[in-house]
This record gives C-alpha cells, sequence and structure tokens, in this order.
C-alpha cells in the first residue's frame, strides 16, 4: 500500500502563503539585524552583535524602551478599564445602548492619522480648545476655586491650575513633561471602545441564570454580583482584551508620526517609530531589523503568557 | 401572564407546579423567589410580606433547570458561596487578605463544616475539589441542590432540576429528590412541565395553563376527580378519551346517537363531553350493544396492553387491557367497545367539569 500524499498538498497553499508573507520576512529581519545593509548598497559586512550593542548602549535606545513601555503601562490599564466600565454600564441601560456603543466605537474605526490632526489643532497651545477652555476657566471663580482645590483650604497659586492660570497652559505636544502623556491619553481614547465591544460580547455570553443564582445566594447589590459572577466569567475575556491591547500599544506609530515625531527631546520615541525612523528614513537597515527584533520578542513574550494563561486557568469547561 | 393565582401552601409540603411549556409556572416560581416582580397582589412566606425583600433576604434557595453552578469555583467552593456572601464582610471575602483579617478564621471554619456536612448528605465529598466542568450531569444536579441546601432555607424552589438529565437517571433523581423532602422536612415549591413527575413526587400539584391556577389538589384526586377538561386530558398518560356526547330531555346520554346505558346527567337538552381513561374501556367482540369500531394499533408493554380503536362514528380512543387480550384481537378487527360509566367524567361544552351526573345502577 502506497502512502497517499493529498494531505501534503491540501497543506500546501497554508504553508507556502506563510513562509512568504510571515516566516522569510522575520528569517530576513533577523539576518539583516547583523547586518550593515543599506539599500541601495551593492553589498554589505556581517557586523555580529553590534547593532544589538548599539540599542543596549546609546541613551536614545534607552528612551525608546523607557518610552514604549511607559506607554503600554498606562494605556493597557486605563484602556481595558474604561473598555469594562463601558461595557457593564451599557449592558445595564434599558434604552440608548446603541448610542453610547457608536461613540465609544467610532474612534476604533476613524483613521488615527486624521483624527491626529484633529487632536493637533485641539491641543495647540494658543488657538487650540482646550487649553482654551483652560484658561476660561480661570476667569470663573468657582471653577477656579474647584479646580485648583481653594475650596479644600489649598492654597491656589501651589496648585497645577492656579499656577497655569497664573503664567500659561502646557503646550501638551511640544512639552518633554508632558508629550507622552498626551500621547497615551489618545491613544486611550482610541483603543478602549475596541475593548468594550470584546467586554459586552463576553458579556452577552454569560448565562442569565447565574445572575439569578447570585442574588438568591446573597449577591443583593450589583456590585456583589458583578464579583461573583461577571468579573470572573470574563476570565477569558479577560486576557484576550489584555493580549491585545498590549500588543496593539506596542505597535503606536501613526499618532507619533503625526504629532510629534519622537520629540520633544525622544520622550515619545516609541519602538515602531524608531523602527520606521531608522530603517526608513536613515536607511540604516541593519539597526532598524534589531530594533524590529526585540520588538518581535517583546510581542512574542505576550502572546506566549496569553496562550498559558489560556491553556491553564480561565478555561473553565 | 398571570392571571389572579391564589394559593397557600403548607409547611413542609411538597408542592408541584405543572403545566405546559409558558403556561406562567416558571414565572410564579421566579416571583415567589422575587427575582421578578409581580404587578399586583401579595407574597407572603411565613406569614410575612416580602413584596419588598430581595431575593437573598426572602429565606429561599433555588435550584435552576441549568443548574447554574459558577463555573470558575470548585464544587466546594460552589457550595460555600451562600454562605460566605451572608456570613463574611467584603473584605473577609477577599482572597488572601480575607484569611487574615480578624474573625474570619473562626467564620471560614464554621462555613467549611456546614458544606462538608452538606456534602456529606448529598454522598458528594469526593468530588469537593473537582469544578463544576469535569462533572456529570447527574453530579451537578447534586451540587446544586447542595449549595441550596447549605443554608437551611425556609423553603426550596425547583425549576425543572431534572430536565437536564437522562431519562433513567430522571428517575432515579426523583426518588432522590423525594427522600430529601423527607429528610429535610422543609417546603419544597418544585416546577415540572412533566406530569409523571409532578404525580410521582407531590404531596399536592398545582395544575396550570395560560397563566391561570387550574386545580390544586392531591395526586390521586387529581386523576380521578379533575374539575376542568384541560386537567383531565393534561393528568394521566396515555391521554384521556374524550367523545363529544349529548343529553336528551330525560337525561340520558348518548354518543354518536346510541344511548349509553347507565349514564345519565342532569344538564338536560345539551351537548356534552365525555372523558373515561383508558382503563375504563374494553374490548368486546362485536355486539349490537356496545359502539362498534375496528382495531387499528396495539401496544404490548407486558404487564398490560393498550389498542387504539377508530370508532365508526368517527374519533380514536384508547383501551388499557390485560395483554392476554392480545389474543382475541388483532389489527383490523372489527369490535365493540364499552365504558364503565361509574368511571366516567362528564364535561359541559366549555370544558368545566358537570358535577350533575346521575349515576342509575342496573338500567
Amino acid at each position: 500500500m502506497q502512502r497517499s500524499h493529498a494531505s501534503i498538498w491540501f497543506v500546501a497553499p497554508a504553508v507556502t502563503l506563510m513562509i512568504i508573507l510571515l516566516i522569510a520576512p522575520v528569517m530576513v529581519a533577523g539576518a539583516l539585524s547583523f547586518t550593515n545593509y543599506s539599500l541601495g548598497n551593492p553589498s554589505f559586512d556581517w557586523v555580529g552583535l553590534s547593532n544589538y550593542e548599539a540599542l543596549l548602549k546609546f541613551s536614545s535606545y534607552k528612551k525608546m524602551f523607557n518610552a514604549s513601555l511607559t506607554y503600554v503601562v498606562i494605556v493597557v490599564p486605563l484602556s481595558v478599564a474604561l473598555g469594562l466600565g463601558a461595557a457593564v454600564l451599557i449592558q445595564s441601560l434599558r434604552f440608548g445602548g446603541e448610542f453610547y456603543k457608536t461613540i465609544f466605537f467610532l474612534p476604533v474605526m476613524a483613521t488615527l492619522l486624521a483624527m491626529a490632526i484633529a487632536w493637533e489643532f485641539a491641543l495647540h497651545p494658543i488657538v487650540g480648545v482646550i487649553n482654551d477652555s483652560l484658561r476660561y476657566g480661570c476667569d470663573i471663580s468657582w471653577m477656579y476655586n474647584f479646580l485648583t482645590g481653594a475650596w479644600y483650604g489649598v492654597d491656589p497659586a501651589s496648585s497645577w491650575y492656579g499656577s497655569s492660570c497664573d503664567q500659561f497652559f502646557p503646550l501638551w505636544l511640544g512639552d518633554r513633561q508632558y508629550a507622552l502623556g498626551t500621547i497615551a491619553f489618545i491613544g486611550t481614547w482610541q483603543i478602549f471602545g475596541f475593548n468594550m465591544v470584546l467586554y459586552l460580547a463576553g458579556i452577552t455570553g454569560i448565562p442569565r441564570e447565574l445572575y439569578a443564582a447570585a442574588a438568591v445566594d446573597g449577591a443583593d447589590s450589583a456590585w456583589k454580583r458583578f464579583w461573583l459572577v461577571t468579573w470572573p466569567m470574563l476570565g477569558p475575556t479577560h486576557v484576550f482584551v489584555l493580549t491585545i491591547t498590549s500588543i496593539r500599544s506596542f505597535q503606536v506609530f501613526d499618532t507619533v508620526e503625526a504629532l510629534t515625531r519622537g520629540g520633544p527631546s525622544k520622550s515619545t520615541y516609541m519602538m515602531v517609530y524608531a523602527m520606521y525612523e531608522k530603517g526608513v528614513l536613515h536607511n540604516l537597515l541593519g539597526l532598524g531589523s534589531a530594533i524590529t527584533v526585540v520588538f518581535l520578542v517583546f510581542v512574542l513574550a505576550i502572546t506566549l503568557t496569553q496562550v498559558y494563561f489560556v491553556n491553564r486557568r480561565v478555561h473553565y469547561s | 401572564m398571570l392571571k389572579g393565582v391564589s394559593l397557600d401552601i403548607e409547611d413542609g409540603e411538597f408542592i408541584v407546579l405543572v403545566g405546559p411549556s409558558g403556561c406562567g409556572k416558571s414565572t410564579l416560581l421566579r416571583i415567589i423567589a422575587g427575582l421578578e416582580q409581580q404587578s399586583d397582589g401579595n407574597i407572603l412566606i411565613g406569614g410575612k410580606s416580602v413584596d419588598k425583600l430581595h431575593p437573598s433576604r426572602r429565606d429561599i434557595a433555588m435550584v435552576f433547570q441549568s443548574y447554574a453552578l459558577y463555573p470558575h469555583l470548585t464544587v466546594k467552593q460552589n457550595i460555600a458561596v451562600p454562605l460566605r456572601m451572608r456570613r463574611l464582610k467584603f473584605l473577609q471575602r477577599l482572597p488572601l487578605i480575607g484569611r487574615f483579617l480578624p474573625g474570619a478564621s473562626v467564620i471560614r471554619a464554621e462555613i467549611d463544616r456546614d458544606v462538608d456536612q452538606s456534602m456529606d448528605m448529598l454522598d458528594i465529598t469526593h468530588l469537593g475539589e473537582r469544578k463544576p466542568g469535569q462533572l456529570s450531569g447527574g453530579q451537578r444536579q447534586r451540587v446544586a441542590v447542595g449549595r441550596a441546601m447549605v443554608r437551611h432555607p425556609q423553603a426550596f424552589l425547583m425549576d425543572e432540576p431534572l430536565s437536564n438529565l437522562d431519562a433513567e437517571l430522571r428517575i432515579h433523581m426523583r426518588a432522590e429528590i423525594s427522600e430529601l423532602h423527607r429528610r429535610l422536612a422543609t417546603t419544597f415549591i418544585y416546577v415540572t412541565h412533566d406530569q409523571a413527575e409532578a404525580m410521582t413526587m407531590a404531596d399536592r400539584v398545582a395544575v396550570m395553563m395560560d397563566g391561570e391556577l387550574l386545580q390544586v389538589d392531591t395526586p390521586s384526586h387529581l386523576y380521578a376527580d379533575p374539575n376542568d377538561i384541560r386537567v383531565a386530558e393534561f393528568i394521566g398518560s396515555p391521554k384521556i378519551n374524550i367523545l363529544p356526547g349529548r343529553v336528551d330531555g330525560s337525561g340520558k346520554v348518548s354518543v354518536g346517537g346510541r344511548v349509553m346505558p347507565g349514564l345519565y346527567s342532569g344538564s338536560k337538552g345539551k351537548d356534552i363531553q365525555i372523558g373515561v381513561r383508558s382503563e375504563a374501556v374494553t374490548l368486546e367482540d362485536f355486539n349490537a350493544a356496545g359502539l362498534s369500531c375496528r382495531v387499528v394499533y396495539q401496544e404490548n408493554l407486558g404487564s398490560e396492553a393498550f389498542f387504539h380503536v377508530e370508532l365508526t362514528i368517527g374519533g380514536r380512543v384508547i383501551s388499557r387491557m390485560d395483554p392476554s387480550a392480545l389474543e382475541r384481537f388483532h389489527v383490523g378487527d372489527e369490535v365493540s367497545v364499552k365504558f364503565d360509566t361509574r368511571k366516567a367524567l362528564l364535561f359541559d361544552a366549555a370544558g368545566e367539569r358537570c358535577r350533575d351526573k346521575i349515576e342509575i345502577a342496573a338500567d
């Protein structure tokens, strides 16, 4: 009996595509990261680990890791918490849920580059609507008292709002102190609607009888029922949302490119932007590839953590 | 959905709410539990109004059709939930930290003891560390019962708890739940659509249809003395035979133009419906006195035999007889049927029972 080779033909298209589109580029990037190749050069030299040494040695790359990790650490918890909160609240609405879903989901669908331009106008230090509104509040006594903490007995001049009123409000994107926070805020605004939709789907999948059982079992407030039923039952959703959000946060590029270009003084120099700057703008493909490989390692680590949790802890059946 | 339902349940009684799906029995149970709000009327438990009370304060426990076990908790933790939610404060319930708060360890030990006692009673101690996903249907059912009884509530509400089990296990669990009721001596309110379950387990059965409570009575009364043709048709298997009849001016009842000997009714000059249980129908060799019919189907159950016959005047009747009759009558035979008129139930055209049946022995 001869073994049939049909199985090979069945998997061949998928495997071929995966090799061409995924595995080969990764291998090429990995190989290039050990060279000093530039696009257009007829040849290149193997330089060993010197590209990786550069990543560890130069302070701009230290800032890059710092900025990327800080961004992830701000955006992931905020957008997950907001997404879950919005989903739970919308779920409890009797009507109007569709309206809020649409509003919160709009930033996800919109082109981030276009949205970034809108944000640039809003955040403009002189004519931007945000600083305009803040300055306007300085002249309204109750708002001034409230925002400076004067109602609580704080010296207005020592508070952030009070001193900004006296001098000037921040250049949100031009100040090293605020730029990363501002970019993270826009990132959160953009991504949390997506998490909300995932959580809404997760909540829909929870059997209603569990809430009835919880009510009879003594969970007499919505808060108790949330911790007894909703939170644990969303286990698989939590893992998925955390993974997706972490990866997407690492991948942030559009806002950086449109608003700050990594500045001021590299405070928003995120990994994917650095990749683009080194590999495309400066035509240092070797260095860009080295950043890419490090980036892949991060993403792979997140993905493997997810696989671990999915297999071990959060699958109930 | 429910129309003017009024029901008194004795302390320690096993009452079954039975009816076809969509009749409102589950809604009634959920209203008693407080999971749904009634638009009108009162619920009293132990003489006290509970209308304004949250389900958790009504001192009841509920077993759900899907069991509604918490899939992320082990069997032991599932059973402990009603006690933890009531005895421990929010901070004490927290994982890790909760253990070290003052007073928590004593309460936790008490909870463990009560949970062990419940599990012991249901013979599920060996399953303690498993999660619901690793249990069979019957085991999940027991865990759900354990979670309900751990707190010793005033009443158990059960919403079709056996309908997800296979036939054999269902019959076994019927006996087990009845046994549990005897041991706990607590009120059980049990909802089912299966009339056999209702008849075998209940002290009293409440038959519901279209949001109405038709009759509340002991199983044997319900079978022999139904108030309504819908109750008669719902209770009993095979279904009761219904024949159209007419009462003449003198009170004699006739079916298909043939006077039924020995059957009289006070509803003179009216059309009525006659209900006859299959055991009150006997087949005879063809004779002029009975209603003529043809055997169309027979079922042999070993201990008894069912004959389905087609009446010449129209309509089908099922007769339950001794299996020895299988040798006398065969499919296709022309025979006669005779009714035991003492067991005949008369209903008026609208389906209400006519209690003015008059029997005159030996016509």
